[in-house]
């Protein structure tokens, strides 16, 4: 019925008792060994701790306890060495010693869960950097009912100076009892006091008054003051309570503060040191893909530094300076594997915190825009990539050639939407480029821009190897067209090389060059449809076919009047050639009758 | 048919079954109060006896047995932590004291348990076994003739270093950690201003030494909360604070490591402190508006120095929000005036009220005279709702009761003495355990602890409380009473 087993606990251990110990012992150090390698669900992580916990079981069943006593480097029984550890701070009896535990103990009633839970306690404080690991305190949180430890409390001395003043600490009853107290009169209860209130009378704490004057003359608190219950929904409040504070974000709880003591603090090399905190939070977000502290964290800045803004330079400065640091940390890599991985919870912060990166985070924005199907995503990304083009425009020239074919391509257009002649440069930077595509994209982006700095960078492209890129180039010229440019084109038309030039691009030029409407390049036009030599003739008359083509196209006053004079004044085939273009040019609209009559 | 038990995760997340094990120690514990007031074939005693039947067969059947193991003045069925909560306080504490008293630590209800059983059970251990030499020995023996069936006892198993420790050479330890704690916190401080680096290693350790003594001594503890400005007023008070944020904290159910949390919060809730000018935090006139603007920054200064060393150490971050939200009061007035903040944190409010309870006892440079205890509680009861969390200011005023620990007191009978422990049954607040310091004379006497729940007889007439004293007054040091237990 009653089993005591305090006192018969300490006995003589048996030399199978002891062996048996042995066995639980190297069972142990093998479990915990096997955890601190194998994951948790792995076969042999559970098979070990179930082979310990049966060992464990069995010896508690027929000894009620087992006392395990620690040494730096050893498991002892009964004073015994059970087993002694070459690695002295490997080793796992070191990781209870180290903090101070001598014994541990483990009851009959021990439970597999609880065991287990002992167990996984034990690994994860290993785990954990010295300076952080404290397996007392680990043993004590989780208050364990079949496993105790006795640890010492030398800490108390070792790690704490001493109690300077010990007459205070050390005070002897018997001075206590030496000496009388003289009440006032006030004070004195007196003998009607006492008989009023005889046998059984009742103190009325509400009632009772003190002395008049000083802090001694208030009244008691009430009796229903102090043995108020708390009601069912104060109860349930204060539960509420209690579970927020359990399930609070520590992170969140840290960013919250953080803010609230920057707003406070009015010292700036402390509002830097605050923002230092702040900055290692974000990593941590990131790593545990929590973009909502993040994006809270951005919100909170910009706020703040709305609110100093005007009224303290110096702190909207150190905002910026760790904004920049911030920046310059982030690891786009960890991001974009997020967003690869698909498991962002909530893309809206994601996108605050890749807006916040700036061009930094264009890479990822023109993946998402290439890759994704999802159309609010590619419509908040598109959103946020123009946004970041637009402010980041200055020093976007800097950082645009270091990104990758794909990521140009895709912000070429969204540059070119800005629709600023500021961007031009930006643009020229990527003419270095060698990628056809890019090529092909950045000469259309610069034939949406009627300015002479587009024309002078698609020049660039009419030097190209490629043909296409060249007849590309060549369409994309945009009029009006300056004196730099028309004289570029009226140098490269009278190269030699430029008759092997394929004929679509050599009347894209002429047509541009006739459409400046320069006299010069009507000169220069005349001068191509004369009669000439008969060496040569052949790759002459390319180049004159192509201006023919170019002025029929032109279809300007000027263009019909190159066209009479050479129908009259070329040699056949050139004549034929602008007679055919007159009749065109006749067919789609009326020309004058002189020029009808074939008369300048 | 055999029983699958739950695994000891899910029994720990299931509120139907912590709502089980809780009504079974407090039915336990009202079944043996009722039997020492009643007969054991009162209509009372015997309802309460069935409902306790009712609770445990039902938990047998359920799960194969119904175990109460005692340890560390924690109860554990079939092996989970009964939590413990505002409401069940007292019905544990008054439990634990008992089985401690017959140095019961395991209680096994096994199959075929019968009414009659618990009955007879519950009869045997309400008798007075306080002069027994053997209690427990004494009890098991009865309950072999009677005989009781399907009810195992083992012995109290005394298990941790404390448990392990006579009543004295606890309370001698609770000085000795108590005084380390000023020492250490001292040192604590030295460090941050000399910035170097802080490891909370050992605070952590300090203040679980504090929640397991408050655990084995609670009234002790608040005794030694008497102490004040022992080294300077800022460490003294921090560690009060410590102290009595834990008891409360221990009150509210929480877990050993939110009552971990909590300590160390109120530990360094004035760390701020360290940034203000001595001058002014010691100033024996009153400030400026300009000094009270300098130390109304402390909660920041002291959040902010914690935030950094957060990055450094396994610091709470809720001690941020105490040392930034203890001088807020319940409706936000107070200082400093923050941002966002639009509710302060349950350990802010937990603390506040600690905070200010011993700021208002404690004599200053600027204040001559401190508030003896239980004014203090009537001024905190007056602010209720506006300065502070009413239902916390309800669970701390319970706590302390009408006349606190420490407090002095003047009998009807001319005695003068301390109160040393509360009695929290709601008939005996007014009653407390009381240290007689002098004689109806006045006369200092080494006098006995004397319960006032006690019902007088015709020789010893019944005292009770006339009023509380000022020690001031009679140059009386509370702390001392205190010193001297160990």
């Amino acid at each position: 019925m009653a089993k005591n087993f305090s006192s018969d606990r300490i006995q003589k251990a048996t030399q199978r008792e002891f062996k048996e110990v042995q066995k639980i012992v190297k069972s142990f150090d093998k479990t915990f060994h096997v955890m601190k390698v194998y994951p948790a669900d792995s076969p042999a992580v559970i098979n070990t701790t179930e082979v310990l916990f049966l060992e464990m079981h069995r010896f508690l069943d027929a000894y009620d306890s087992l006392f395990l006593g620690v040494d730096n480097s050893a498991f002892l029984f009964e004073e015994k060495v059970v087993e002694r550890y070459e690695n002295e701070t490997k080793c796992l009896p070191f990781l209870f010693f180290k903090d101070g535990v001598r014994q541990l103990s483990f009851d009959k009633g021990l439970e597999q869960d609880e065991f287990t839970d002992f167990m996984w306690t034990l690994k994860i404080n290993a785990d954990l950097p010295i300076e952080e690991c404290d397996i007392v305190t680990a043993l004590w949180e989780k208050n364990f009912p079949h496993i105790g430890y006795f640890a010492l409390d030398n800490f108390l001395d070792t790690d704490i100076g001493d109690i300077e003043d010990k007459s205070v600490f050390e005070v002897e009853k018997e001075e206590l009892s030496k000496g009388s107290v003289h009440l006032d009169d006030d004070d004195n209860p007196g003998q009607d006091i006492s008989g009023s209130r005889g046998q059984g009378g009742d103190f009325e704490a509400d009632k009772t008054t003190r002395g008049e004057g000083g802090p001694y003359s208030s009244i008691l608190p009430t009796k229903e003051a102090v043995s108020a219950a708390l009601s069912e929904a104060e109860e349930e409040k204060l539960q509420k309570q209690i579970n927020d504070i359990r399930n609070a974000s520590s992170l969140n709880e840290l960013i919250v503060l953080i803010f609230e003591i920057l707003y406070l603090e009015d010292r700036h090399f402390q509002f830097s040191a605050l923002l230092n905190v702040l900055e290692k939070c974000i990593p941590e977000a990131v790593q545990e893909k929590d973009y909502e502290e993040i994006s809270l964290l951005l919100h909170r800045l910009k706020e703040l530094q709305n609110i100093l803004t005007g009224h303290n330079d110096e702190k909207v400065l150190i905002i910026e300076r760790f904004k920049d640091k911030v920046r310059n940390k982030a690891s786009i890599k960890t991001i974009t594997d997020h967003y690869q991985e698909g498991k962002i919870e909530n893309m809206d912060a994601f996108f605050d915190y890749l807006k916040f990166l700036g061009q930094r985070s264009l890479p990822l924005l023109c993946k998402i825009l290439d890759e994704s199907e999802d159309s609010p995503i590619r419509h908040r990304t598109f959103g946020i990539t123009d946004a970041i083009v637009r402010t980041n425009i200055n020093e976007l020239s800097a950082f645009l050639p270091k990104y990758n074919n794909d990521v140009i391509k895709t912000l070429i257009p969204i540059i070119v939407s800005i629709g600023e002649k500021g961007i031009i440069p930006l643009l020229a930077i990527l003419s270095e480029s060698k990628n056809p595509d890019i090529k092909i994209v950045l000469i259309h982006a610069l034939g949406t821009f009627e300015y002479g700095y587009a024309n002078r960078t698609l020049l660039k492209f009419l030097h190209d190897k490629d043909p296409e890129i060249r007849l590309q180039a060549a369409k994309n010229l945009n009029l009006p067209a300056d004196k730099p440019v028309i004289e570029a084109l009226v140098d490269l038309v009278q190269k030699k090389r430029f008759k092997k030039r394929q004929d679509k691009e050599m009347t894209e030029i002429f047509k541009f060059l006739a459409g400046t409407d320069n006299e010069e390049v009507f000169e220069l036009f005349r001068s191509f449809l004369q009669k000439t030599s008969l060496f040569g003739k052949r790759k002459q008359d390319k180049v004159r076919l192509a201006v023919i083509q170019a002025l029929e196209l032109n279809g300007s006053q000027k263009a019909v009047e190159l066209l009479l004079e050479g129908k009259i004044k070329s040699h056949k085939m050139i004549s034929r050639a602008c007679e055919q273009s007159l009749q065109k040019l006749s067919d789609k609209k009326e020309l004058p009758k002189d020029f009808q009559k074939g008369k300048p | 048919m055999e029983i699958t038990k739950p695994t000891r995760k899910d029994r720990q997340e299931d509120k139907e079954f912590a709502k089980t094990i809780e009504d079974i120690i407090s039915k336990i514990s009202a079944g043996v109060k009722t039997a020492q007031i009643y007969e054991p074939n009162n209509i009372t005693f015997l309802k309460q006896a069935n409902i306790l039947y009712d609770l445990v067969t039902g938990l047998l059947k359920k799960e194969g047995e119904a175990v109460l193991l005692l340890r560390d003045n924690i109860f554990y069925i079939n092996s989970i932590r009964v939590k413990l909560s505002f409401s069940s306080y007292h019905s544990q504490k008054f439990l634990s004291d008992e089985l401690e008293k017959k140095a019961i630590g395991l209680i096994s209800f096994e199959p075929g348990l019968e009414k009659k059983d618990m009955e007879q059970f519950l009869v045997l251990i309400t008798k007075d076994t306080q002069k027994l030499k053997d209690p427990f020995d004494e009890i098991v023996q009865k309950m072999k003739t009677i005989p009781i069936n399907h009810i195992w006892l083992e012995k109290l198993h005394p298990f941790g270093i404390l448990a392990r420790k006579e009543k004295v050479q606890i309370r001698k330890y609770a000085k000795k950690v108590f005084f380390k704690c000023i020492v250490y916190l001292n040192e604590l401080f030295e460090k941050e201003q000399q910035n170097k680096r802080i490891r909370f290693k050992t605070t952590r350790r300090l203040m679980q030494s504090i929640i397991d003594l408050i655990v084995q001594d609670e009234a002790f503890m608040i005794g030694l909360t008497n102490i004040k400005n022992y080294s300077e007023y800022e460490l003294n008070h921090s560690v009060n604070v410590s102290v009595l944020a834990a008891c409360i904290g221990r009150r509210l159910g929480f877990e050993k490591n939110e009552l971990l949390d909590l300590s160390i919060c109120a530990f360094l809730h004035d760390i701020g402190k360290l940034d203000i000018p001595k001058e002014i935090l010691e100033k024996p006139t009153a400030l400026t508006p300009e000094e009270k603007k300098i130390i109304e920054k402390h909660p920041y200064f002291g959040a902010g120095k914690l935030a950094r060393l957060s990055e450094v150490s396994s610091l709470p971050i809720i001690s941020l929000h105490v040392a930034l939200e203890h001088h807020l009061c319940n409706d936000l007035s107070g200082y400093p005036q923050c941002w966002k903040i639009e509710d302060t944190s349950l350990f802010s409010r937990i603390i506040k009220i600690c905070d200010f309870f011993d700021a208002i006892t404690t004599k200053r440079a600027y204040r001559d005279h401190a508030l003896s205890r239980s004014n203090a509680l009537s001024l905190m009861i007056e602010r209720s709702g506006s300065e502070f969390d009413p239902i916390l200011l309800k669970v701390f005023v319970k706590m302390i009761g009408i006349f606190p620990i420490g407090e002095l007191i003047i009998l009807n009978t001319g005695e003068i003495g301390i109160v040393m422990e509360t009695n929290p049954e709601e008939e005996h607040i007014t009653r407390p355990k009381v240290q007689l310091i002098t004689d109806a004379d006045g006369n200092k006497i080494n006098g006995e602890l004397i319960d006032l729940a006690e019902i007088g007889s015709e020789e010893v007439p019944q005292r009770f409380i006339h009023k509380s004293l000022d020690p001031d007054k009679y140059d009386i040091n509370v702390a001392d009473y205190f010193l001297a237990e160990a």
